[in-house]
């Protein structure tokens, strides 16, 4: 009986100050941190994750989950690539049919969700599989590489040497995302949707159009993530990345996101981006392991999730709140 | 009885307690006592804090000052502690768990006192069994519980309270989807239990419940006891204006006789398999038809199926004069149909998001600007309504949580009325909502039906259907078994139809 409001407020306000804190350690202990060098690649390489982790917030939004996010971002990808280099003269197609390959992608998702009711979290962890598959069918295997100069530019170039194009992108992304859930209808209706399905057709929501648009939305996203990587990495590949997935999710719970739905904003998932990125690039200039970062992640996700339980602020409690008062 | 309880040792003393949530007052200094055998009844208007109070008696929420003592020992916040002191809440919102079976339910509190750490499951499902048989109920134990209607979940409820041997037993609003027969036998078992010792403290709308219950009565106002004393000194209109402030008229309600008009929505020959059959029904610009009958009669299911949410098997529906077909509910709503669903928590609110959001979000298209949300035009609407129907709370921020009950089921009204619908299908429209509320709610039906609205209500109130309707249509076994004028029909003769099980 708690005013979530109210509480998911002050989580952003926590989740704040603890970025902030989090940006001034590492300022101050490791001297290679603040450098314009490292400014510069963090500006590069948070973007790929971050696009993902909006991608995955409408779906999370929504009482539901999307796996295959990173699958649709290769997808993507590998359809860019495999034009660019077919046909040249064509390449200017590379991007809008990439974005279209992701939506498409994302239709379908929301299609077996709404029209055949599998659960959201089977249902993307098939066509994760599917969509992994089909990127595998196109390659035969090994990457795409030697893609034309000018798209691998765009993904390198910095506006003015200091604004990245993927950060300018990101930043577009979470701003059109973020007036999306508060300011038209599908967005509240969305939200509404995840607080109570029943309740949601009861007051009119099209429940079929609303998911299979929501998951539409978010392999946009993923194929714009997938084209931002495309131009850093100068490769399409069918099984880049797959360690993103947990931590899009880590992110998304970070973010203050409920499991149960209802909840999450995009400046959330901004801050928790945000952070997670200072405390990678952090523990990578302390120069500790790869290895010993995804051990620090997952105890982080742990650590976030039992202390979001504990103080009732978790998607959790929600759960439990259903099961205790359903009437 | 009331003078043999004062000489009783009390059971329960609350003294002094105080809550506030924010800068809201909920109670102030509100103290009171029960003793062995007694049962209190606690009266007050929506939002008055009764639920407030049975959450701090019962160690859920803690109070800002005052102390709860049970059986003798002063209680901290400790819900378990309350539970093992012989404290057995049935909480307005019934806290029942939907996926466990109904012999779970029931001995779900008995094993957390007795620290089970195995699950006993023949006993615990004896215990229930018995429990029901007491009741005399006819539930399945082994159905799950979200499978139940509204009121069997009502008297599992209840009966968990009986399995665990409680001592004072609360209940918020136990009745509210009970029938009369339903409502007779859980007096009869409170009278039993009471002639055991065992304690109640009873919290219910329906005047004539309090009654025929009550030993004796704590009214609140505003957070504070404003009377309170034994059931003698009391009768309906003392009480209601004890409650209010003011003097409610019961009668049915004064209204100009609507002009015969066309029918909006006709129904002709529904029927639905193994639910209800051969329906006729013509619901009509400017007028109210009530759908009585008890619960299983097909009532809930005609409304459903007349706001495109189950589909009938043979007959055909009108809207107009032309043949429609709903594939789903937002088809009817299109066609200007709004349905206020029976079960407010589960089927009408989004209880975490904010009043705002419940109540445009069936009326978002009013305040769109090129495709967008205009906030404040939308926030300014929702205060509008909040407003018109007179829901008490400071803002339409706070989530609709923090609202009592009856305001909760005004939200879902104002969600409809924003809509501007041409029908209003009513299912239960005042469950839990206080006598006084009760009358404005009415009266707001029947202004909304006089400016040219068709309204159906479902209801098993009866004094509702009279108070309210033009027309009173009786439903028994699926079937529509009388049809009456609202003039010229008392409750009694309504009554008798609706218990006359298979006339028909
Ligand atoms: N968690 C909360 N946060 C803020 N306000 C609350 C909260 N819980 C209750 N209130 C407020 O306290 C007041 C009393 O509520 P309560 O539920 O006790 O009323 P009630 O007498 O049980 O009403 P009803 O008959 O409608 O059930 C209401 O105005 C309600 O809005
Ligand atoms: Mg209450």
């Amino acid at each position: 009986m708690n005013a979530r409001q109210d509480t998911t407020n002050s989580y952003l306000k926590s989740l704040a100050v603890l970025t902030v804190l989090i940006f001034a350690v590492l300022a101050v202990t490791s001297p290679s941190f603040l450098t314009a060098t490292n400014l510069n690649s963090m500006g590069f390489q948070f973007p790929e994750f971050g696009l993902l982790a909006l991608a995955v917030l409408p779906t999370m939004i929504s009482g539901g989950i999307d796996l295959s996010v990173v699958a649709t971002a290769n997808l993507a990808a590998i359809t860019a690539a495999v034009i660019m280099k077919a046909a040249p003269e064509l390449a200017w197609l590379a991007v809008p049919a990439a974005l279209a390959v992701g939506t498409a992608c994302g239709a379908f998702n929301g299609f077996l969700i709404a029209y055949l009711r599998l659960p959201p979290i089977l249902a993307t962890l098939g066509t994760m599989q599917l969509f992994a598959g089909f990127g595998i069918a196109i390659t035969r295997g090994p990457a795409i590489t030697g893609l034309p100069d000018w798209y691998t530019a765009f993904g390198n170039w910095s506006i003015g040497g200091v604004l990245p194009l993927p950060l300018l992108l990101f930043a577009i992304v979470a701003v059109a995302l973020s007036v999306l859930l508060r300011r038209t209808p599908v967005g509240l209706r969305l939200r509404l949707f995840g607080a109570n399905p029943v309740a949601a057709k009861f007051a009119g929501i099209r429940e079929r159009g609303l998911l299979i648009r929501i998951y539409a939305i978010t392999g946009f996203i993923a194929a714009l993530a997938g084209l931002v990587v495309l131009a850093r990495v100068n490769s399409a590949n069918a099984d880049y990345g797959s360690s993103y997935l947990l931590l899009v999710i880590l992110i998304n719970i970070l973010a203050g996101v409920s499991p149960a739905g209802g909840f999450g904003t995009v400046a959330g998932v901004m801050l928790a981006v945000i952070s997670l990125q200072f405390i990678s690039s952090g523990l990578n200039s302390l120069s500790f392991s790869a290895f010993s970062r995804d051990l620090f992640f997952g105890g982080l996700l742990v650590a976030v999730m039992s202390l979001r339980a504990a103080t009732g602020s978790s998607g959790f409690a929600t759960l439990f709140q259903r099961k205790a008062k359903p009437s | 009885m009331t003078l043999e309880a004062e000489d009783k040792p009390a059971v329960l003393e609350m003294r002094t307690i105080r809550k506030a949530y924010g800068p809201v007052r909920v109670l102030a200094d509100v103290s009171l006592s029960l003793a062995e055998g007694e049962v209190r009844c606690l009266a007050g208007e929506n939002g008055s804090g009764k639920s407030t109070l049975i959450k701090i008696l019962s160690g859920v929420v803690g109070a800002d000052a005052g102390t709860v003592t049970i059986a003798g020992r002063p209680q901290g916040n400790d819900a378990k502690a309350a539970i093992s002191a012989g404290l057995s809440v049935i909480y307005q919102d019934f806290s029942l768990f939907p996926n466990l079976t109904v012999w779970e339910n029931i001995g779900f509190l008995a094993a957390v006192t007795a620290g089970d750490t195995l699950h006993r499951r023949s006993a615990r499902r004896a215990l229930a069994t018995e429990t029901l048989k007491r009741m005399r109920v006819e539930i399945d134990p082994d159905t799950p519980v979200e499978r139940l209607p509204v009121a069997s979940k009502q008297l599992v409820a209840i009966a968990r309270a009986l399995a665990n041997n409680a001592r004072i037993i609360v209940m918020d609003e136990p009745t509210t989807a009970l029938t009369r027969s339903e409502v007779a036998r859980l007096l009869e078992i409170v009278g039993a239990l009471r002639d055991e010792g065992v304690a109640f403290l009873f919290v219910s709308h329906k005047i004539e419940e309090v009654f025929a219950i009550c030993d004796t009565i704590t009214v609140l106002r505003d957070g504070r006891v404003v009377v309170e004393g034994p059931i003698q000194e009391f009768d309906a209109a003392s009480l209601v204006e004890a409650m209010t402030g003011r003097s409610i008229d019961s009668r049915r309600l004064p209204r100009i006789q609507a002009e015969p008009t066309a029918p909006f929505l006709s129904a002709r020959k529904l029927g639905r398999r193994g639910e209800y059959t051969d329906v006729d029904i013509d619901l009509r610009p400017g007028e109210i038809v009530s759908v009585v009958g008890l619960l299983g009669s097909g009532r809930t299911e005609l409304a459903l199926t007349l706001f495109g949410t189950l589909t009938a098997d043979e007959g055909r529906i009108e809207i107009g004069g032309l043949p429609v077909v709903f594939a789903s509910e937002s088809d009817a709503i299109d066609h200007g149909i709004a349905y206020v669903p029976e079960d407010r928590l589960t089927e009408g609110l989004f209880l975490n998001q904010t009043i705002r959001d419940n109540i445009v979000v069936s009326s978002l298209e009013k305040n769109l600007r090129a495709g967008f949300i205009d906030a404040r035009a939308l926030a300014q609407r929702a205060r509008d309504a909040v407003k018109a129907l007179r829901i008490k709370t400071p803002d339409v921020s706070p989530s609709v949580a923090t609202l009592s009950g009856g305001n909760q089921q005004r939200v879902v009204l104002a969600r409809w009325m924003e809509r501007d619908p041409k029908l209003m299908i009513l299912n239960g429209p005042t469950v839990g909502v206080d006598v006084g509320s009760k009358r404005e709610i009415h009266e707001l039906l029947v202004a909304l039906s006089r400016s040219g609205k068709a309204v159906m209500v479902v209801t098993d109130d009866i004094s509702e259907a009279i108070a309210l309707s033009d027309t009173i249509l009786v439903m028994v076994r699926g079937k529509i078994t009388g049809r009456f004028d609202a003039n010229d029909v008392d409750e009694d003769q309504l009554y008798n139809e609706v218990i006359k099980e298979g006339r028909a």
